[in-house]
């Protein structure tokens, strides 16, 4: 187990690597010259020798990988250079709005837990009845729903006809409840309908059929055994379940206007301004990699036949 | 002595427009061995569901009726009365939780009581060595056979008065169908009834006490097991016994001599 976490942790280094390398080439080979994209946002036209003086401040110069080795020097120290808009350090900008949308995000993920499990649980134990129809039927919308328009549709109607929740801002506890629930709509309805054909997978395994004719109740079989087995593939897909919601955050801080990462990645990504989109997304991928390091760690330690390496 | 246990007289069940089991009858007494015989379809299983009360949704009993010790079936005779033990153990058990806990549950759930000291006793006895550790483990770090014997020590310790065995053996080797045979045979010295479903004459004849041959959901032949060479069997019967002498007379023409000398 020890082994096992030491070795997972070791082998962020090599994928932070390749996702640092990517990050910096792909960014590069989009259409927008670095160096016009600096002057461009600092007001200052971009005539030939602007430029030359520009690259040769930023450093965009020198060969490629000579650029992408300083930069990753850097960034090693959580320097990412600063914002070409705003002159300030990138990390530092983003370090102030990212609590934000981490806790919209893991808000959100606790209630994915909370609506889908259970709900998926109940379509599964009372299959084909009405309880299990409206639960596919959540499913399906939820699914089918933009959580753009899920949020107008919540502004509409707690804010504007009933007049209970605050359309936009964070300025009390209510502020969460539209964000959390616009976010959380897609992944509650996806994982619902996960863990309920994973538990009606685990309902016909033998071990049940065995438990059963041998004396044991249908609730301790459900409620114990069917229920861990079925969580397995459900813990992973939460997992991923992490990464749509880090990414659906900023559309859903756009549409609350809630001070998160959201607009301001989105006018970085608008004006090129480079070392924040790098910086946003090398933290989110360390965001990414270390919730699912985790849940693979729990994953493991629920599952024995990968503790004992059968 | 012979309690007679279960008594099932004119079962016939079946789908909505297939009938799987016509008009079976027979008794099933303590200490007594009795092995269902018959091909695969032929509805063995089928027999041994009705007697769980486990048929499958679409099938349903539509004549006859299965007394428990002269009452009808409640379903908690399940475990406590009758127990069962299955084939392919491999995936009888569940993979995330140890055999302990799952053989604790069981009891528990059957209102036993679970000490360690108790069930390793139980389990020394079907030949496990180091019962502590089978206990701690996994199913999937066990062999078929050593599971096979956790779930015999599970019906001993449920102390249930029958136990039905579907194809305990099928998934073995020789040597540990043989094994298998011995612990069930040791049952019957504990007064329990066995029902045992076999589609292997040898097996049936090595163990039983009485033979129930079924063919195409009719029981065709039921007998004492020394009876089995007599005139009057059914022609089915006949038919099986050819069968198997066929194929045993092949593997005995093997000139074990020359090998002998060999070594």
């Amino acid at each position: 187990m020890i082994k096992y976490i030491v070795k997972r942790l070791l082998l962020i280094i090599p994928i932070m690597l390749a996702v640092s390398f990517i990050v910096f080439t792909v960014l590069r080979l989009g259409p927008v010259d670095p160096a016009q994209a600096y002057l461009l946002n600092s007001r200052i036209p971009p005539t030939e020798e602007a430029l030359k003086v520009t690259r040769a401040e930023l450093g965009l110069d020198k060969p490629f990988f000579t650029q992408y080795a300083l930069w990753l020097k850097g960034a090693v120290k959580l320097d990412f250079g600063l914002s070409y808009m705003t002159k300030r350090d990138a990390f530092g900008d983003l370090m102030y709005y990212f609590p934000t949308t981490l806790k919209i995000t893991f808000l959100a993920m606790i209630i994915v837990i909370i609506v889908s499990i259970p709900l998926g649980i109940l379509g599964a134990v009372k299959k084909d009845s009405t309880a299990d129809k409206l639960v596919k039927l959540f499913s399906f919308i939820g699914v089918s729903t933009p959580s753009f328009w899920f949020g107008f549709l919540l502004i509409y109607v707690f804010s504007l006809k009933l007049n209970i929740l605050p359309p936009f801002g964070l300025d009390s506890i209510s502020s969460w409840i539209m964000p959390v629930l616009t976010l959380g709509l897609m992944s509650s309805a996806i994982n619902t309908r996960i863990t309920r054909t994973s538990f009606l997978e685990h309902i016909n395994n033998r071990s049940v059929w065995y438990f059963k004719v041998n004396g044991m109740k249908r609730h301790s079989i459900m409620g114990k055994y069917v229920l861990k087995n079925s969580m397995l593939p459900v813990i992973t897909s939460l997992g991923m379940h992490f990464g749509e919601l880090i990414g659906g955050a900023v559309v859903v801080e756009v549409l609350f206007a809630l001070p998160g990462v959201g607009r301001y990645v989105v006018s970085s990504i608008t004006n090129h301004d480079y070392p924040v989109i790098q910086c946003f997304m090398i933290l989110m991928t360390g965001v990414f990699i270390i919730v699912n390091l985790i849940i693979d760690i729990i994953y493991v330690y629920l599952n024995p036949k990968i503790k004992y390496g059968a | 002595m012979c309690e007679k246990l279960i008594s099932i007289n004119n079962l016939s069940a079946g789908t909505e427009n297939h009938q799987i089991l016509h008009n079976i009858s027979f008794d099933i007494k303590s200490g007594e061995i009795i092995c269902l015989l018959g091909q695969s379809g032929s509805g063995k299983t089928m027999t041994a569901l009705s007697i769980l009360n486990m048929l499958p949704l679409n099938v349903i009993q539509t004549s006859g009726t299965i007394l428990y010790n002269h009452t009808p079936f409640d379903e908690s005779m399940r475990g406590s009365f009758i127990s069962m033990i299955m084939q392919a153990p491999a995936s009888c058990f569940d993979s995330v939780f140890t055999i302990g806990a799952q053989f604790k549950d069981i009891l528990t759930s059957n209102n036993k009581e679970y000490s360690e000291n108790k069930v390793c006793s139980i389990l020394e006895k079907v030949e496990l060595n180091n019962p502590k550790d089978i206990l701690n483990s996994y199913p999937f770090q066990l062999s078929g056979g050593m599971l096979q014997r956790v779930m015999i020590a599970i019906a001993l310790s449920l102390d249930s008065k029958v136990i039905i065995a579907d194809e305990p053996t099928s998934d073995l080797d020789t040597a540990g169908q043989k094994e298998i045979i011995e612990l069930i045979l040791n049952l019957k010295k504990e007064n329990k009834a066995v029902l045992m479903i076999t589609h292997n004459l040898a097996v049936a004849k090595s163990c039983a006490d009485k033979i129930a041959v079924m063919s195409n959901g009719r029981l065709v032949d039921f007998f004492d097991t020394h009876e089995l060479s007599d005139k009057n069997r059914h022609e089915y019967t006949k038919k099986l016994i050819y069968a198997n002498s066929m194929l045993c007379s092949s593997k005995w023409n093997i000139d074990l001599g020359e090998y002998n000398a060999e070594m």
